[in-house]
């Protein structure tokens, strides 16, 4: 009876492992709000009067949310740069895109940049854009940025990861190691955050970080994947540059020009290897994904 | 581990087949869920007469909090249907690694990339309470029926990839098409109805090792919300418009003169864009530096005649 006990309890605890994960797997969404009204000329929107001049006006979508404090925010329209804007002390933003809209389908996408020009992953909303009606979208919480103080760190030193997310929010940092560990620490007024991670937990090898935030009930993505080794010696990342997978160019950016140079090895022999970005010796779909995930416009 | 333990382990195992058999399908059941996307081939009417052209829709939907962000699709059709075209101005694909075309009889193939990834498409003017996150259509296929009986369009590779930074291939579930082609010769054309010109657009002039050996090349990329953009003209300094493809290569190396490009949607209308490149260290022309020269000589001569006629006549006055 013991014995089964044992074996009964060796599977239950198996069971809710597999749950757990599958249930860390899909991270609770943002609380986004999307909305239109129709702003076309006479609507009841509009307001009366007016009469006669013809005035029309303009489809509009409107984004609001969370960045960085005093950080710049750009808008992608269909992955391209269509306008930015300076997110406020409190990391509050809201922007507005009222020219070159017509009716269909459109990719919107937000990133930030903090004060050391490291970038946050995509914010991406698909919506149908009708025309002559105004678009809001509210609730956005752009994904903190995150780097670390050394690309190798001897095992058992400290690894510091730090970044930029809105100020005083609880930041959650997962470090990806044959079993994935969860840390958190705080944002300061500034909207800076640190974490001193003791590596004597982690294997000899290549691990990954990243990070998320919340703040009064609302929370971010993880965002951006940062690689880093365990190994026998620290070596310390080197300042400046942007560093970005993807960029081919090298002009601090991933957009059009990237996609272009990668869009030529495409099927072509011997690419360079800058342009292989999965390092398998071909240039492939799977290195355009990993352009689409970086991309900056 | 102790002898007597791992054969409990075995025996409990062997004697609980069923509560097993229930434990792995909800492990499955979970993790399913959280890795699919699902490829649907519709089109509005099944059943079509020969001769009758008609859109075949290819239409992505990620499972909850799924994202994609590269897809590379063939798919294989019966020999009484031919491929005609595509359609992509509704497309939710911002960049195409290729095109709908045919590579080999009877596979049309495509490939594309979405930017920050796909979740779903929401209608603000038609929110649904339930669910807000419908599928985004990929392309419109326009396909002809030929020959009177079944006819199919399968997919036969279908990648999607998640928007991880890895290029993680997704469980990709799909739905394949049926269409009846019937006794009925009826010829029609697809009807293009869209007098909106492709958008504005900007081109940018590149130079780069890695493209076309370091040689000058313009970079553009239009779009038009109607019927998509069909192709595109360029026209450089003492050249006719001619078509283009991006990335292309500028006929004068380094670029001389404004170089325009010009964006056609599938119903003609078209929209125009210029760049004036502005090359540092430009090569000028042999004849030019000539010229400049003799220009220069000729200020010259002309100072010193006017410097001297200055001097002959004060010295006529003196």
């Amino acid at each position: 009876m013991k014995k089964f006990l044992f074996c009964f309890i060796i599977i239950f605890i198996l069971f809710f492992s597999f749950q757990i994960k599958a249930f860390t797997v899909v991270s609770p969404p943002q609380p986004l709000l999307i909305s239109a009204i129709v702003v076309s000329p006479g609507g009841g929107n509009n307001g009366g009067g007016g009469g006669g001049g013809g005035y029309i006006v303009p489809t509009s979508v409107t984004f609001s949310g969370r960045a960085y404090p005093s950080s710049k925010v750009s808008l992608l329209k269909d992955g391209q740069l269509a306008i930015t804007t300076v997110a406020g002390p409190d990391s509050k933003f809201l922007i507005t895109l009222n020219s070159g809209l017509s009716e269909g389908n459109y990719l919107f996408s937000l990133f930030s940049e903090d004060s050391a020009g490291r970038h946050s992953t995509l914010f991406n909303v698909s919506l149908f854009i009708t025309s002559g009606t105004a678009t809001t979208v509210s609730g956005i919480f752009i994904t903190p940025t995150i780097a670390v103080d050394k690309s190798e760190v001897k095992q058992g030193d400290n690894l510091v990861i730090f970044g930029e997310s809105t100020p005083a929010s609880d930041i959650v940092i997962s470090v990806h190691s044959p079993i994935e560990v969860f840390k958190s620490t705080h944002s300061d007024q500034s909207g800076a955050y640190l974490l001193n991670l003791d590596t004597s937990f982690l294997d000899y090898g290549q691990h990954q970080t990243k990070s998320k935030a919340s703040v009064a009930n609302e929370i971010s993505t993880f965002g951006p994947i940062v690689t880093f080794k365990v190994g026998s010696s620290n070596i310390f990342t080197k300042g400046g540059g942007c560093s970005l997978v993807g960029d081919l160019n090298n002009d601090c950016k991933v957009n059009l020009v990237d996609f272009s140079i990668l869009a030529y090895w495409y099927k072509r022999a011997n690419p360079p290897t800058k342009v292989d970005l999965n390092k398998d010796g071909k240039v492939s779909i799977v290195d355009f994904s990993i352009m689409a995930y970086y991309w900056t416009g | 581990m102790n002898i007597n333990i791992r054969k409990n382990i075995i025996a409990f195992f062997l004697k609980n087949t069923i509560v097993l058999a229930v434990f792995f399908v909800c492990n499955l059941f979970f993790i399913q869920n959280a890795f699919a996307v699902t490829l649907t081939l519709k089109t509005e009417n099944n059943t079509r007469h020969q001769q009758e052209q008609f859109f075949v829709d290819v239409f992505l939907l990620p499972d909850k909090n799924e994202n994609v962000n590269a897809f590379d699709v063939s798919l294989s059709y019966s020999s009484n249907l031919t491929f005609i075209g595509s359609n992509d101005g509704s497309s939710i694909v911002n960049l195409w690694v290729e095109k709908p075309n045919v590579q080999e009889e009877g596979n049309v193939s495509f490939s594309g990339i979405i930017p920050g990834g796909f979740s779903g498409l929401v209608n603000p003017m038609n929110l649904d309470p339930i669910n807000n996150q419908k599928p985004g259509l990929l392309t419109e296929l326009i396909f002809v029926g030929n020959n009177e009986g079944p006819s199919f369009i399968n997919f036969n590779k279908q990648t999607t990839l998640a928007n991880d930074g890895l290029g993680t291939a997704l469980e990709t579930k799909i739905n394949n098409l049926i269409i009846n082609i019937d006794k009925k010769i009826i010829p029609s054309t697809i009807n293009l109805n869209d007098t909106i010109p492709p958008e504005p657009f900007s081109i940018t002039l590149s130079q780069d090792p890695a493209l076309f050996d370091g040689k000058y090349t313009i970079i553009f990329e239009a779009k038009d919300k109607g019927t998509g953009i069909n192709y595109y003209e360029a026209k450089e300094e003492g050249t006719d418009w001619q078509k283009a493809e991006s990335p292309y290569p500028t006929i004068h190396q380094p670029p001389t003169g404004t170089i325009f490009v010009k964006a056609v949607d599938y119903n003609g209308n078209s929209t125009v864009e210029e760049i004036t490149p502005n090359v540092s260290g430009k090569e000028i022309p042999i004849y030019s530096k000539l010229l400049a020269i003799v220009l220069v000589l000729l200020v010259v001569a002309l100072i010193i005649f006017f410097i001297r006629f200055i001097k002959r006549k004060i010295h006529r006055v003196i």
